[in-house]
């Protein structure tokens, strides 16, 4: 009964240490390749038709290729009808949205570089899937105008 | 030693439930006693790889092997049956998503969803029928001590471990042994309360699940070797934030089978779980996994 009782002990003793040191990895991943839908972040789907925000011509460019968990930017710049460099009337945000699954993502920092320039940065894209970025101008806390850039990873 | 059996069988089925990736919850079925036991106490550890997404479409592709996403799970549950109809049981669990590509990795451990329940059973098995079963329902109450997705504060959402809703689940039972083999049927119904968070109120429609299962322990000794299928279908839910504007998700379809392996030894059984989400098809709108589960079980008799 005593060896009996320390088999237990010394197996539940290993379940709590593989739980508390376990490195994150799992006997499933494994190294095949992805189908051709989802290996690449260098074809972005996303609309090309032009967007139009607070009047103004609204040019949203990834920095670099997007890539899923890490910290994605994007280079913003607004351009009126004689396509000068513009500021919008009101203020600029982003929000990543995830429509099919109903959440969201960290919240993205948008800094003005110069008038009617602004990179947002700190956009993390947590899943795969399809995401809307929403592009918004904000009068306060009230949405004033919005725009949807959409993307699939 | 059918008792035993019964018992074993049991504690396998109530970690089968499982959930998406980006949303938590995963609450889990029941945990009530179907065999002739006073008291049993479970000790769960599971590791689920998420390696495919499917869209509202039921398109599926797999993911790049330079990003993964593992969630590893440590459940303790207890369950008291204080007389011939009655019992209590009760769950918590605590959880880590890990995930990382070849240059990051983010991965927190927080404490999950809890869940008391409250089982009767309706339908006794009081003398021999080949066809007849025993017939258990079930109240599940969870309460929502797992952070939600609606209040990740981390970059990759990797501090989700529950649904931020409290639930209310409806469950049926029925399970029948004959001979070497058993079978267990197994559905419920959640019910999500209305939750206010600091960016938008939701309302989340309720979730169906149902499962079959089956085992086969050769000369009803202690080795019993089992498998099922379970279908989930979780409703979309309804955001109306903070400034007004309203946003519906999409429902979520996900199917699972899984094959388990356990031997009791001294009123103390062992068992392994492998359970796939990549097979049958049918799933929408969700992450899918594959997982396995190392399972301890001490069943106390009466």
């Amino acid at each position: 009964m005593s060896t009996v009782t320390g088999i237990h002990k010394i197996l539940f003793t290993i379940m709590v240490l593989m739980s508390l040191a376990s490195c994150g990895d799992s006997p499933f991943l494994s190294d095949d390749e992805p189908s051709n839908s989802i290996r690449g972040t260098d074809t972005i789907s996303t609309q090309t038709n032009e967007l139009i925000l607070g009047g103004l011509q609204l040019i949203p460019r990834y920095s670099a290729t997007v890539a899923l968990y890490e910290n994605n930017s994007i280079n913003i710049i607004f351009l009126n009808s004689v396509g000068e460099l513009t500021d919008p009337e009101y203020s600029l945000h982003l929000k990543l949205w995830m429509p099919d699954h109903g959440h969201g993502s960290f919240p993205i920092e948008i800094t003005k570089v110069q008038d009617g320039v602004y990179k947002a940065d700190k956009i993390f894209f947590t899943m795969p899937g399809y995401w809307d970025l929403h592009l918004q101008l904000k009068d306060g806390e009230s949405v004033v105008e919005e725009v949807l850039w959409p993307i699939t990873l | 030693m059918a008792n035993y059996i019964i018992a074993i069988f049991t504690i396998l089925f109530s970690s089968i439930s499982f959930a998406a990736s980006c949303c938590g919850g995963g609450a889990g079925s029941s945990s009530i006693i179907t065999s002739d036991d006073r008291m049993k106490l479970q000790f769960n550890y599971k590791n689920s790889a998420y390696l495919y997404d499917v869209d509202t479409d039921g398109d599926v592709t797999k993911r790049s092997p330079e990003n993964s996403e593992v969630l590893e799970s440590f459940k303790v549950s207890t369950a008291y049956q204080f007389d011939n109809y009655f019992q209590v049981a009760i769950g918590a669990s605590v959880s880590k998503v890990t995930k990382k590509t070849s240059r990051v990795r983010e991965s927190e451990t927080n404490i999950a969803d809890i869940n008391i329940t409250v089982g009767y059973e309706f339908l006794k098995e009081q003398y021999f029928s080949y066809w007849k079963p025993r017939g258990f329902v079930y109240v599940t109450q969870v309460l929502p001590t797992g952070n939600s997705k609606y209040e990740t504060k981390s970059r990759l959402q990797t501090d989700v471990t529950g649904s931020g809703f409290h639930q209310t689940r409806l469950g049926v039972m029925f399970f029948k042994l004959i001979k070497e083999f058993d079978f267990t049927l197994d559905s419920n119904l959640t019910y999500y309360f209305k939750e206010r968070f600091s960016s938008e109120e939701v309302y989340r429609y309720p979730t169906i699940e149902s499962s079959l299962s089956f085992g086969y322990s050769p000369s009803m000794g202690d080795l019993r070797i089992g498998g099922g299928a379970a279908f989930k279908y979780d409703g979309h839910s309804e955001l109306i934030f903070n400034n007004g504007t309203r946003q519906d998700s999409e429902g979520i379809f996900v199917t699972t089978l899984n094959l388990s392996l356990s031997y009791m030894l001294n009123d103390i059984s062992y068992g392994v779980t492998y359970a796939d989400q990549t097979i049958l098809s049918g799933s929408k709108n969700t992450s899918l996994e594959r997982s396995l589960s190392i399972n301890l079980a001490k069943a106390f008799p009466l």
